[in-house]
C-alpha cells in the first residue's frame, strides 16, 4: 500500500508552490493540493508511480489550470481583467509590485483561454524546468512535439498579454480622460 | 528564456519573471496536510469499486477536513463547560449555579466560527442534545455525530446524498459528552478576569482558561484572546466562547469562536434524527478520525 503519509509530508511543500503559483490564494491553492493528491491516487491505482515529483508536478498543474479555467471562464477576453488594479497614471510611477500583480494576474487569464495541452507543456517547461524529454514522459507526446507546442503556447499568451495590454491601456485611458474632465469640472 | 525568446516573446517573458518573483505563502499547513493524507489512507484501504467520481472524492476530502475541525470544535464547546465545572479557582463560587444549569441542560446551539490560519472564516451552525451533535456549514453540508454509538451521517442537500459513517476508537474516545469532559479536564485552569456590560445592559463575567486539555494534541493557546469564556452573570451560562491558539508542528494558527448560546431550546422534531432522509443515494462512508 502506498505510503501517502510520507508521500504527502516529503512533496507537499512541492505540490503548493506548484498550485499557489498558478492560482495565487489560499483557498484555490488548497483545494488543488487535495485535488493533485486525489488525482496521485487514482493514478497509483493503475500504474506504479516512479518519479512522484515529475508526476505530482504535472497532476497539479493540470488540476491548477482546471481551476483557472473555471475562474475566468465567464470572462470574455475582450473585457478588462478581473480584479486587475488599474495603474494610476497621474501617479508619480506605479510601483513595480502592482505593475507585477497586474500581468501574473493577465499571464493566468491567458494561461486559462489558450489549449489546455499548450498551457500545461509551458507550466511544466517554463515554471516546473522539466525538459522537453521529461514533459513528453509525463503526457506521453513526442519531445518534437513538445518543442512545438511550447512554441505554440509562447506565441499565443504573447499575442493575448499583447492584446490584454491594449485593452488595459484603453481603459486606463479612459479613466484618466474621465478624470481629466473631472478635474477640469471641480477647477471651473 | 533566452535572449532570443525575449525580444520574440517580451510581455510573456516579463510575465514569467514577475510570476516566478511573487511571494508564496507558507504552505501547506499541517491541518491541510493531516486532512489529506487521512483522506488518501482512507479511500486507499477501499476497493477500487467503491471509489467515487473525482469530485465526490475532492468534497468529502474537503468535508473531512470540516469534520475534523468542526468535530475539534465541538469539544471544545463541551471541553470549555467542563472546565468549569471542575475548576477550583477565583468564581468558582459563580460556576456553582453554571454548573448546575449545564448539567440539567437538555442541549444548546451556537454558531462556530473557525479560521485556519489566513483561510478564509467558516461558519456553522451547531447544536446538540442527547449525546448527539448536529453541525450545518452554510446549507452545504450536515453532520451528525452520536457520542455514545460513533455512528456519523453526513448530508449533502444540494446532491441528495447521504454518507453514513463510524467514528475510528480514537475519535469516539475524544470527550464528546460533559461527563467524559469532567475526566480530562482535572489540570484545567481558568479565572475570572474581568466583568462587562454589553450595550443591552447584559452583564457578563469574563474567564480565561490558561491550557487546552490533552486531547487536543500538541495545541497551544495563544494569541491576544487566548482562551475566554463569557457567561451570562443572570442565567450563569456561557454566551460566548473565544479560542486562539497554535496546532501541529507548523504552529498553525487556529481561531475558534462560538457565539449566538442558546441553552435548553426547543429542537424541531428529528432534528437528530440519523435516518438517511427519502431520496438521498447513500454513499459509502468513511471511517473518521480525530483531528490532529
Amino acid at each position: 500500500m502506498t505510503d501517502w503519509s510520507n508521500i504527502v509530508r516529503q512533496h507537499g511543500p512541492l505540490v503548493w508552490k506548484t498550485a499557489y503559483r498558478l492560482l495565487s490564494n489560499d483557498a484555490d491553492a488548497s483545494d488543488c493540493f487535495q485535488d493533485a493528491f486525489v488525482s496521485a491516487l487514482e493514478l497509483s491505482r493503475k500504474e506504479a508511480i516512479r518519479h512522484w515529483p515529475a508526476t505530482l508536478k504535472r497532476l497539479t498543474t493540470a488540476r491548477a489550470l482546471e481551476q483557472l479555467r473555471r475562474r475566468y471562464r465567464h470572462a470574455s477576453r475582450n473585457e478588462a481583467l478581473p480584479d486587475m488594479p488599474l495603474v494610476d497614471n497621474q501617479a508619480s510611477k506605479p510601483s513595480q509590485g502592482v505593475a507585477d500583480a497586474e500581468i501574473v494576474d493577465q499571464l493566468h487569464v491567458a494561461l486559462s483561454r489558450i489549449d489546455a495541452i499548450q498551457a500545461e507543456v509551458f507550466c511544466l517547461s517554463v515554471f516546473d524546468e522539466l525538459s522537453n524529454r521529461e514533459v513528453a514522459d509525463q503526457l506521453d507526446l513526442k519531445a518534437n512535439h513538445v518543442g512545438v507546442l511550447l512554441h505554440r503556447a509562447k506565441k499565443n499568451l504573447q499575442d493575448l498579454l499583447e492584446g490584454q495590454s491594449e485593452s488595459t491601456a484603453d481603459v486606463r485611458s479612459d479613466e484618466n480622460r474621465q478624470r481629466t474632465v473631472r478635474s477640469r469640472e471641480e477647477t471651473q | 528564456m533566452t535572449d532570443h525568446e525575449q525580444n520574440e516573446f517580451p510581455e510573456l517573458s516579463r510575465a514569467i519573471t514577475a510570476i516566478n518573483s511573487q511571494s508564496f505563502t507558507d504552505g501547506p499547513t499541517s491541518d491541510l496536510v493531516t486532512s489529506t493524507v487521512e483522506a488518501l489512507q482512507a479511500n486507499d484501504k477501499s476497493v477500487a469499486s467503491t471509489l467515487k467520481q473525482p469530485v465526490n472524492r475532492r468534497e468529502k476530502m474537503i468535508r473531512l477536513a470540516k469534520y475534523g475541525t468542526l468535530g475539534t470544535a465541538a469539544s471544545i464547546a463541551l471541553v470549555v463547560v467542563g472546565s468549569m465545572l471542575l475548576s477550583g479557582l477565583p468564581g468558582q463560587n459563580a460556576f456553582a449555579q453554571v454548573i448546575q444549569n449545564v448539567r440539567e441542560a437538555t442541549g444548546a446551539k451556537y454558531t462556530v466560527t473557525q479560521k485556519l490560519g489566513k483561510q478564509p472564516a467558516m461558519t456553522s451552525e451547531s447544536c446538540f442534545s442527547d449525546g448527539i451533535i448536529r453541525t450545518e456549514v452554510a446549507g452545504h453540508i450536515i453532520v451528525f455525530a452520536n457520542a455514545q454509538t460513533g455512528e456519523t451521517l453526513q448530508l449533502i442537500p444540494a446532491q441528495k446524498l447521504a454518507i453514513p459513517g463510524k467514528s475510528g476508537e480514537k475519535a469516539l474516545a475524544q470527550p464528546l459528552s460533559v461527563a467524559d469532559v469532567m475526566k480530562e479536564m482535572t489540570e484545567d485552569h481558568g479565572e475570572l478576569i474581568e466583568t462587562i456590560t454589553e450595550d443591552d445592559g447584559t452583564k457578563l463575567d469574563v474567564y480565561r482558561v490558561s491550557q487546552l486539555p490533552s486531547f487536543m494534541g500538541n495545541g497551544k493557546v495563544s494569541g491576544k484572546d487566548g482562551f475566554k469564556v463569557w457567561v451570562d452573570s443572570a442565567t450563569k451560562l456561557p454566551t460566548r466562547i473565544k479560542v486562539d491558539m497554535t496546532m501541529g508542528p507548523a504552529n498553525s494558527v487556529v481561531e475558534l469562536e462560538f457565539s449566538d448560546f442558546q441553552w435548553n431550546p426547543t429542537f424541531p422534531p428529528g432534528h437528530f434524527d440519523m435516518t438517511v432522509p427519502d431520496g438521498y443515494k447513500v454513499k459509502e462512508g468513511l471511517e473518521i478520525t480525530p483531528a490532529k
